[in-house]
């Protein structure tokens, strides 16, 4: 019977070894969920071994996947479990290693002091250790998290050291992560030859090791470059393939990201439909994966676009199909407390209203635009508004608040020093007159 | 005799020394019988002369009626139905309420299809609409019953799928093709353009502009606001006449009030205005005042009268005076201010309207704005709407501004609460 309950044991060990064996040749090849389907089967039937250090090589390994499709919760309660099991064994290495995931997850959500305070935790005890290689990891981490802080000559410093060890003991798979890092701070720093470069280098390694995930992070970041250099034709392929590579492969975030960066670029060439298709793909992914402050700042950008394209349409004299973008971009700046932008809109909104006849939703809109710029002490804004009222006003045949408005209008245009709005007031200041002239004869 | 027994016979003693068997007064017109309306229906002289004119003549028109939320646009054209439906020869008139979500093509389709009971490609259109057709289309299906006499054919019903039209417009011409080897005229009247935002509106009609200018005669109803001026000036002519229903005067509400009673008298009319019984239960003098407090408005003289009946039989009134009317006036108010499907912002705009009397796009402040939440006064205007439909708040007749005011129904503290301060 005993014989039978080890052998059913040790059963259990060999089949979920191999399935770990799987796992980490996925992980390796950036195969996210096939990742997670094995690394999951195995946990399972560690944990029916009760073989502890089993269930930690499995959930190390979950928690990588959770990480990349951006399931920071769920990553986190693994390295939680995996923490307390190894501090229960006293196995400080793996509890440096746990420690170093955790703050990459921190990193990950943008919890820079919470990451930086683990890596040095991290750090402090692979020295102590003489673990070079989780050293150099951390290291290389640490250099990230310094970048995301404007620490820029830290990091560079951190992750130099980093790459001298990652040569030294023959790691081109860190030694491409780090390059690429480096790149990123050359990138922060405009200095966008080296980052090129270094780039190039990390992405043609990356290749050589059969690392998609690698090569879909730098061809994301070269597209970026690329973008920012305005070789448009040279970043739209880039960002293409990393889209196409992280789409594949299940990164979810790698995606959202993209997406937006793809919806920066179609908006820079004036692509707006193209970009608001990406953006607000972009913003799903984000929504799904839970990561609010993302969703909110491509949410941002894809207002923007939306009253841009809108105000094309409107040029062209498509107005529903202006309006409805307006509109649509209108909602989005409810949302935040930008009251400059959201005036703007809505006295776009009035005016193509104004525009299309609809007076009384005309007369609403900028009467509601006028108001948020004398909140926001808009003289240029109010003095529009107040124009816009006035021409209203003698459409409708009120030549008195015609006159009203425009005078107000044009005495703020003077004090602006706007010679030329102040006499297109004018102009209209004559007409409304003789309006009202003719009115009261 | 048990309680209930009893105090059904209580109010029956109520109503019999009031001279009335039921409650005459109705929210909307759309739910009164033609006969009803027709008994019901007062003043509009004028208005109903230019429209009934239009109608002798050969060519097809399109009308536009507006006015104000419970000015009296339904029975307005309902009335104008009735008398086509009774004394223009071959002439088809179908009214339809504009449903949410729906395109003129498609209401004008159902209007029409509801009318033509006897077509069967009518009641099928209906029917793969998910619509109750007038004589429900059927399968049959053969099924020989061996062996037992008496039978031939039996009869199975089956459900037909649903399908929305997919070209609206097509099969409402294709139906109006049929409707015409009938008949000599089709009218379609489609109500409550003025439910749905106006800019919708607009879309809608343009997108029917071929619809509207084709082979049937339109009326449509609408607010007055900026989209009757845009659609009568801007919009492509898309109507020959446009007429304004306006609030009515005391003494065209008066003889509406007694229309109203003598709907529900079953012995002798009085419709003799000066003759203090026809507005019995009322006298002469509450009477004036509830006609004074509807503010020539006919849905309002419908709510309050409806109300303050309500109370004199809850009173055991024989007789509505003074002090039974401001009871009666006091529960209009709270039942207009109770009204389901109120929701707590509906409230504090309500408030606000009362705390300042009247709230419009020119003279809102930005921090009364805050107060509700919005910075806007965009953002509030579906919810002052539908306080206007709930007859708790009236558009002002201004263009100047987008100005909102309570109803003369409605006032700032309700009864109880008045007495707690």
């Amino acid at each position: 019977m005993q014989m039978q309950q080890t052998d059913g044991k040790d059963d259990l060990i060999r089949r979920a070894n191999a399935l770990i064996a799987q796992a980490g040749h996925f992980r390796r090849i950036g195969e996210i969920e096939r990742t997670l389907r094995t690394s999951h089967a195995a946990l399972e039937l560690y944990t029916l071994a009760g073989d502890q250090a089993g269930k930690v090589e499995a959930l190390n390994i979950l928690s990588w996947a959770y990480q990349l499709q951006g399931r920071y919760a769920d990553a986190l309660a693994a390295l939680e479990t995996i923490l307390a099991i190894i501090r229960e064994l006293g196995d400080r290495p793996a509890e440096a290693a746990t420690l170093h995931n955790i703050a990459n997850i921190y990193q990950s959500q943008g919890r820079w002091n919470e990451a930086l305070r683990l890596y040095e935790i991290s750090l402090t005890t692979t020295q102590a250790l003489g673990d070079r290689h989780a050293e150099s990891q951390t290291l290389n981490n640490l250099g990230s998290v310094y970048q995301m802080q404007g620490r820029y000559a830290e990091a560079l410093v951190a992750l130099e050291t980093a790459l001298a060890i990652f040569r030294e003991l023959g790691d081109r798979h860190s030694e491409a992560a780090t390059l690429h890092n480096i790149a990123n701070i050359y990138q922060s720093q405009e200095q966008w030859n080296k980052a090129l470069q270094l780039y190039e280098i990390s992405l043609a390694t990356k290749r050589d090791l059969g690392d998609r995930l690698g090569e879909a992070q730098t061809l994301h970041n070269l597209g970026n470059v690329y973008q920012l250099q305005g070789r448009y034709a040279d970043a739209l392929p880039a960002l293409e393939d990393a889209l196409t590579i992280f789409h594949e492969l299940g990164d979810q975030r790698g995606e959202a990201q993209t997406l937006n960066n793809l919806g920066l670029l179609y908006r820079k060439q004036g692509k707006f439909e193209n970009a608001l298709e990406a953006l607000s793909q972009s913003q799903n992914i984000f929504a799904t994966i839970g990561l609010v402050q993302q969703v909110k700042r491509v949410n941002a950008v894809y207002a923007d676009v939306a009253s841009e394209l809108g105000k094309q349409f409107i040029e062209q004299g498509r107005w529903y199909d202006g309006l409805r973008l307006l509109e649509e971009s209108l909602v989005i700046y409810r949302q935040n407390e930008n009251l400059a932008r959201r005036a703007d809109i809505i006295y776009q909104i009035a005016r193509t209203h104004h525009l299309m006849g609809n007076f009384d939703k005309a007369r609403v809109h900028y009467r509601d635009a006028l108001r948020l710029y004398h909140h926001t002490d808009n003289q240029r804004g109010i003095a529009a508004c107040k124009t816009s009222l006035g021409r209203l006003a003698v459409q409708m045949g009120f030549s008195s608040d015609a006159v009203q408005e425009l005078e107000q209008a044009h005495q703020i245009y003077n004090e602006i020093g706007d010679a030329q709005r102040a006499n297109e007031v004018e102009e209209v200041l004559k007409l409304a007159g003789r309006v009202k002239e003719r009115q009261l004869a | 005799m048990n309680e209930a027994d009893r105090l059904w016979d209580e109010l029956d003693a109520t109503y019999s020394r009031w001279g009335l068997t039921e409650i005459p007064f109705s929210e909307s017109a759309s739910t009164l019988r033609q006969s009803q309306l027709r008994e019901v229906f007062t003043g509009r002289t004028q208005e109903l002369r230019e429209v009934l004119n239009l109608f002798r003549g050969r060519e097809r028109r399109r009308l536009f009626v507006y006015g104000w939320v419970g000015i009296g646009k339904t029975a307005f054209i309902l009335e104008v139905l009735s008398v086509l439906r009774r004394k223009a020869k071959d002439t088809l008139a179908t009214y339809i309420s504009l449903p949410p979500e729906t395109d003129l093509a498609t209401a004008a389709l159902i209007a029409l299809a509801r009318e033509m009971a006897d077509d069967e490609w009518a009641q099928h259109q209906l029917s793969q609409m998910g619509l109750r057709p007038r004589k429900r289309p059927v399968k049959k299906k053969g099924t020989a019953k061996a062996g037992i006499s008496n039978t031939g054919v039996e009869t199975e019903e089956e459900t037909l799928p649903f399908s929305p039209p997919q070209f609206p417009t097509l099969s409402f011409e294709d139906l109006l093709e049929r409707a015409y080897k009938k008949y000599s005229r089709v009218v379609i009247a489609i109500d409550d353009l003025d439910k749905q935002d106006p800019a919708r509106v607009r879309e809608l009609l343009r997108n029917a502009q071929g619809m509207l200018k084709g082979e049937a005669w339109f009326m449509l109803t609408g607010h007055p606001s900026g989209l009757t001026r845009d659609i009568l000036t801007r919009e492509l002519g898309l109507f020959d006449l446009a007429i304004e229903l306006k609030q009515l005067d005391q003494p065209t509400m008066y003889r509406m009030l007694v229309n109203y009673l003598n709907s529900a008298r079953p012995k002798e009319a009085r419709r003799d205005p000066d003759d203090p019984k026809a507005v019995h239960p009322f006298t002469p003098e509450t009477a004036r005042l509830l006609c004074e407090r509807s503010d020539g408005v006919p849905r309002w003289l419908n709510r309050l009268g409806s109300y303050v009946l309500l109370k004199a039989a809850e009173l055991h009134a024989d007789e509505i005076t003074l002090d039974v009317l401001q009871k009666g006036l006091e529960y209009v108010n709270q039942q207009l201010r109770g009204q389901t499907g109120l929701t707590p912002e509906d409230y504090y705009v309500l408030e606000l309207v009362l705390e300042k009397g009247a709230l419009s796009d020119e003279t809102v402040a930005l921090e009364d704005l805050e107060r509700l939440k919005v910075k806007e006064f965009n953002e509030i205007m579906p919810i002052l709407e539908k306080l206007v439909q709930l007859d708790l708040l009236r558009r002002l007749p201004t263009e100047r501004a987008t100005e909102y005011a309570p109803t003369p129904m409605v006032s700032g503290k309700t009864d109880g609460e008045a007495k707690d301060a």
